[in-house]
């Protein structure tokens, strides 16, 4: 609320009483939603369970969160099948994998905005009909459904309920064009603001893992913006490139080339490496609502993932190629 | 009618008793008196009571339905459901392409006029799209999980959809792993 409310007050100060409360109604004030959603989820105290529900698969899991001058903690465990907890501090992230005893320490960057960048936004309201839906009730509390639905079929429609002051996202749905649904997040139950504390956010296994397995594979990652020497020949509409970079992967002893196309909202990534010894077999597969794409090119793997519907990854990993000399 | 009642209580001998059954099949009123009999007996102990057409709409119904040649589904942890759904129901294409290349005499007509159910119309899909040709999506397997993982996490990093919906990178190779240890 915070960041919108300027925004209302210059807008009522210019146009008008009548004409504000059109806005408030229309795609801008929606757009103002999305705005409100995307900084929420970051800077927000909040802590409950939520549920995960892809295909017929139903999780449920507990997540705390955190924002202070320090930065940004976050804690999230399974509560069904075996127990596993992650913290995030920052950009270091520590798995604990109590059932067989192991530490899992990686670093990954932070890379999320705070906010949607002006970019982002026109690439969404150009591929996205983005509209105010009506006010619903999850884990308790009022929200906003946000609505988000794809102009062609190259990309999932998306439905969000966001929680009326804080604007975190209560519910976040992923719907493909027969309108059924890929994904779903749902908080359960939530305590928001002054009700979390920073204890919430204390791992459970810190203490006692100090005699586990410590895997550090994925600590020791760089990146560096680099030409890959592939393009796409048929660029799928709404798409554009956001990234192009050489980077390591866990697991892999070479560098791999990383490719990030995106929509505004939906990202398709590449990654174009070597063809291992023992390659992943070709072809689609999927998990929730991300679609991957394996192919081989000349003794090059091509692998392209993105949460978008089957057909805009095959298309991309199909009109890749090196470029011509 | 007393031969009813007798069968009914297990007096009626041997005999008897094959002549009662040969009567229930032929005779409708005695039937009838069968069918009252049990209904006067079921209200008297407590048995809930059907509707009286019950049978009649049963052996309707019955009629209609196909015969459905389908594995057993073994249910699972939940964890696991979506791949061992998918497998059921390319187990249930493969049971359905073998009767209509093995053995093409007998089922296969009866199999072509069932009426449109959802099973039937899953089941069938691959049948009329052959596998090989159409490569629909599958979970990804196992294997091939810890490979894909790495992907999903670099790739989110760079995802815009991922500074809206708060947790999802990490929930869904949570999730990824928690499937793969559960098998």
């Amino acid at each position: 609320m915070r960041s919108t409310l300027p925004a209302f007050l210059v807008l009522l100060g210019s146009i008008g009483h009548a004409d504000w409360a059109g806005a408030q109604n229309g795609p801008n004030d929606a757009m103002a939603w999305l705005k409100k959603i995307a900084s929420a989820s970051r800077q927000i105290n909040y802590a409950g369970n939520f549920v995960y529900q892809h295909g017929n698969q139903v999780e449920t899991s507990r997540i705390a969160h955190w924002a202070d001058a320090s930065g940004e903690y976050e804690k999230l465990e399974t509560l069904d099948g075996p127990s596993r907890e992650i913290v995030r501090n920052n950009d270091n992230v520590t798995c604990y994998l109590p059932e067989s005893k192991t530490v899992v320490i990686e670093k990954r960057t932070a890379r999320q905005f705070p906010a949607l960048l002006p970019e982002q936004l026109s690439g969404i309201s150009d591929n996205y009909i983005v509209k105010k839906g009506e006010h619903d009730r999850v884990a308790g509390f009022d929200c906003q459904v946000i609505v988000l639905e794809s102009k062609d079929n190259l990309r999932y429609g998306h439905k969000f309920c966001a929680e009326i002051t804080s604007g975190l996202p209560l519910r976040a749905r992923t719907f493909n064009d027969k309108n059924e649904m890929v994904e779903s997040f749902a908080f359960t139950q939530l305590k928001l603001g002054s009700g979390v504390t920073k204890d919430m956010l204390r791992s459970r296994y810190a203490g006692k893992s100090q005699a586990w397995r410590v895997d550090k594979s994925a600590l020791e990652q760089n990146e560096a913006s680099a030409d890959s020497g592939w393009v796409l020949k048929n660029q799928p509409a709404g798409f554009k490139k956001l990234n192009e970079m050489k980077r390591t992967i866990a697991g892999r002893s070479t560098p791999v080339s990383h490719i990030v196309y995106s929509d505004g909202l939906a990202a398709i990534s590449v990654f174009i490496e070597p063809m291992p010894k023992l390659p992943p077999p070709a072809g689609p597969t999927y998990q929730g609502a991300v679609n991957i794409y394996v192919r081989s090119q000349a003794d090059q793997m091509v692998t392209v993932v993105g949460e978008t519907p089957a057909r805009t990854v095959k298309l991309i990993a199909e009109s890749l190629g090196p470029r011509a000399p | 009618m007393d031969r009813i009642s007798a069968f009914m209580d297990g007096e009626a001998v041997e005999m008897e008793a094959h002549q009662t059954i040969l009567s229930l099949k032929q005779d409708a009123a005695f039937l009838e008196t069968w069918n009252t009999y049990h209904l006067i007996g079921d209200t008297m102990r407590g048995v809930p009571v059907l509707r009286n057409d019950f049978s009649a709409h049963f052996h309707a119904r019955m009629e209609q339905e196909p015969t459905l040649l389908a594995p057993r589904i073994i249910w699972r942890k939940p964890a696991t459901l979506a791949l061992s759904a998918a497998a059921s129901f390319a187990a249930v294409a493969v049971v359905l392409t073998l009767v209509f290349t093995e053995n093409p005499l007998q089922p296969q007509a009866q199999i072509a006029a069932v009426p449109k159910s959802d099973s039937i119309q899953i089941s069938a899909a691959p049948i009329s799209a052959p596998a090989q040709v159409v490569m629909l999506p599958q979970p990804v397997s196992a294997a091939n999980q810890a490979r894909v993982n790495e992907y999903l996490m670099a790739h989110q990093e760079y995802s815009p959809s991922t500074t809206l919906q708060g947790v999802a990178p990490y929930v869904r190779t949570v999730s990824a792993v928690h499937e793969q240890s559960t098998r």
